[in-house]
């Protein structure tokens, strides 16, 4: 419902309510006016005509003495009766004269007849009853709209009535309603096309001004001037709505500027962001490269790089096997370390392999059970347990996330060199567990010869070697091996040893994760 | 064929060896064998595919009862002689043994994945070489039942 229509149908009952009590009490008013005016007429008419006509002739007849002589009477009353006739010809309303009884006695109603209808003569009956002024309305055919009067005059046992025809009062009764009637619509129209356009002057205009404006505002539209100039509430609020179109429009400008700005930087950002990924995208690819060279590499050094080392120790040996008997002690004994060496290089070659490939060729990580791995590696190594006598002790162990097949490799190194490292005492060799902050702590202790605090961090060195080779053989690989397969864990691998009393190899793997891809 | 020392025909061996040394050591240790050998050597993986298909200059090649072959070889590679080898239908009876210098991983399961018959790392020592050698002899020669050669002769 629109702001118009509700003003109207909050405004307009009241006009039309005051219209139709103004109209209502204004035909009250008339029609009392007529019954007292009509009421008056009656009276007076029939006061008259009793007065002058009737009882002026019975005086004479007193003043005569002849009251009682019926001749005189009659002629008497058949000349008030004749008076009736000419009252009724010269003014409105008719006069009957009756009997107590109820007998018709004379009529001006009907000159020529003496015959009334029953109905009418019913109504006469009511009227000459009362001598009240009564309103009588028809009911039936026989019966009209009359008002009446009746006055008695006892002397000559006459009842008289006046009766008026009801119709000419009710017609004029219409008359004064239909025009009250229409003055009051007529009124009621011009007060309510007054009221209208004063509402659309004064109220609807501006508010419509205001919407329209308030509208543009919304849609972010300029506006100069609301074209609202009255001093009122609503003049108020259009030039409160000028200043605040005025103020969100700067306030917009200002902010369309700040975002622009910032667009501005925002985009510089993303464009460095860009130019910095392209650069690691392109580091990547290198390393990438770099990573695959590395492999390459590794397969031909393992390939390659053996086969002229093979030539030379098999050839070596071929001809100490051909000239057996023809070489003498020193050209065997060289022989010997020719070959020798070359056997050293290769075992570092296949080193050199391992290690790189613990980066290149690792594979996935998984959860697995520690428990497993120690029970396969020591199943590995069963021949050198078993040549040395050697006790080896594995606490319940965590499942861990790691790759498999390293940690099966990291722990076989470390159980040989706790193995070949012995003293005089057959190898004793603890593994254990302990939680941490970042993962399981696994413990490889031996009561080995132990290391010096001094080699204690070169033995992670790649081919380095504390102890002599005919002592304790080995290509001085392993541990670094171990190293890098901890590290790949995300880890370092950790001793704790004293001279001559065994030595603790430490290292933290992952917990178990949640695989639910 | 039931293969011994007494039989006229020798057993035919095709070794396919780029490097003349191990070449020359693989036929002395053959040297040493009690059984009639025949070691014919072709030096790249195109001479091979042509002594076995017997294009020229191999028109009088015969048939190999075995295969010694290594991975890394000029012109045709190893790799692909050896699936050459494994899709003909009348090459693909005979034994092939890898004996290359490479203990990759990745070489290991692509010879098996081509079907190779087994596959050798070249010892670095000569004596154990010489025991690969005596032993492949032995396998092959006197332990494995082979098919008989219908096909080609």
């Amino acid at each position: 419902m629109t702001l118009r229509a509700k003003l109207m149908l909050a405004i307009l009952p009241l006009p039309l309510f005051a219209i139709i009590g103004l109209g209502w009490w204004h035909y009250n008013a008339a029609i009392k006016m007529v019954n007292q005016t009509t009421s008056l007429y009656l009276k007076t008419m029939l006061e008259s005509y009793v007065h002058s006509e009737i009882l002026h002739r019975y005086n004479l007849l007193e003043t005569l003495g002849a009251t009682e002589i019926s001749s005189f009477v009659n002629q008497y009353q058949q000349e008030a009766m004749k008076a009736a006739d000419q009252i009724t010809a010269r003014q409105e309303g008719h006069l009957f004269i009756v009997s107590p009884e109820g007998q018709l006695l004379h009529t001006t109603e009907h000159p020529n007849s003496d015959e009334i209808r029953p109905g009418f003569k019913s109504q006469l009956d009511i009227c000459a009853t009362s001598h009240r002024l009564q309103t009588l309305l028809r009911h039936s055919k026989q019966e009209q709209d009359i008002i009446c009067i009746s006055k008695q005059f006892k002397p000559w046992n006459w009842i008289i009535i006046l009766v008026l025809d009801g119709q000419d009062i009710q017609t004029s009764l219409s008359k004064i309603r239909n025009s009250t009637l229409t003055v009051a619509l007529l009124v009621m129209a011009i007060i309510t096309i007054t009221i209208i356009i004063l509402i659309r002057k004064f109220i609807l205009n501006p508010v419509d001004q205001l919407h329209s404006a308030a509208t543009l505002i919304a849609n972010k539209q300029q506006i100069q001037k609301i074209g609202v100039h009255s001093q009122d509430e609503l003049g108020a609020l259009a030039r409160n709505m000028e200043k605040m179109a005025h103020e969100i429009h700067l306030t917009h400008n200002r902010l369309e500027h700040h975002v622009q700005i910032r667009t501005q930087e925002l985009e510089q950002k993303t464009e460095l962001l860009n130019q910095e990924i392209e650069t690691r995208k392109q580091v990547e690819a290198r390393l990438n490269a770099s990573n695959r060279d590395l492999q390459d590499f590794a397969y031909v050094a393992s390939h390659d790089l053996q086969e002229p080392l093979r030539m030379v120790s098999s050839y070596l040996q071929l001809i100490s096997r051909r000239y057996q008997g023809k070489l003498d002690q020193d050209a065997n004994e060289f022989i010997n370390f020719a070959v020798d060496g070359a056997h050293r290089m290769s075992a570092m070659i296949d080193g050199l392999l391992q290690y790189s490939r613990v980066e290149t060729q690792g594979e996935t990580f998984n959860n697995t059970d520690m428990n497993t791995i120690i029970k396969d590696v020591t199943a590995n190594l069963s021949l050198q347990i078993e040549d040395c006598g050697a006790k080896i002790v594995a606490t319940e162990l965590p499942v861990v996330y790691c790759d498999q097949n390293q940690i099966f490799r990291l722990l076989q190194n470390l159980l040989t060199n706790a193995l070949k490292f012995h003293g005089n005492a057959p190898p004793e060799i603890n593994i254990t567990a302990e939680k941490t902050k970042t993962g399981w702590q696994i413990n490889v202790s031996d009561n080995g010869i132990g290391i010096a605090k001094k080699d204690q961090q070169q033995i992670f060195t790649m081919f380095k070697r504390l102890h002599g080779r005919t002592k304790f053989p080995g290509s001085g690989i392993g541990l670094a091996v171990c190293k890098r397969i901890v590290k790949r864990h995300g880890e370092v691998l950790r001793v704790e040893s004293t001279h001559g009393k065994g030595s603790r190899f430490y290292f933290i793997l992952p917990f178990k994760q949640d695989i639910t891809r | 064929m039931n293969i011994t020392g007494q039989n006229v025909n020798p057993i035919e061996i095709l070794l396919i060896e780029d490097n003349p040394g191990d070449a020359r050591l693989a036929e002395e240790s053959f040297k040493e064998s009690k059984l009639l050998l025949r070691i014919n050597h072709v030096e790249d993986g195109e001479q091979a595919m042509s002594y076995l298909l017997r294009h020229p200059p191999f028109e009088q090649a015969t048939r190999p009862n075995l295969i010694l072959l290594d991975l890394n070889l000029p012109k045709k590679d190893g790799r692909d002689v050896l699936s050459e080898i494994k899709s003909n239908e009348t090459l693909k009876r005979i034994p092939v043994v890898v004996l290359t210098t490479s203990n990759a991983n990745e070489d290991i399961d692509m010879a098996y994945d081509l079907h190779a018959n087994c596959y050798i790392k070249k010892p670095l020592d000569f004596n154990q070489f010489m025991k690969v050698i005596t032993n492949i002899e032995a396998f092959w020669f006197t332990v494995v039942q082979l098919p008989e050669d219908k096909c080609c002769e």
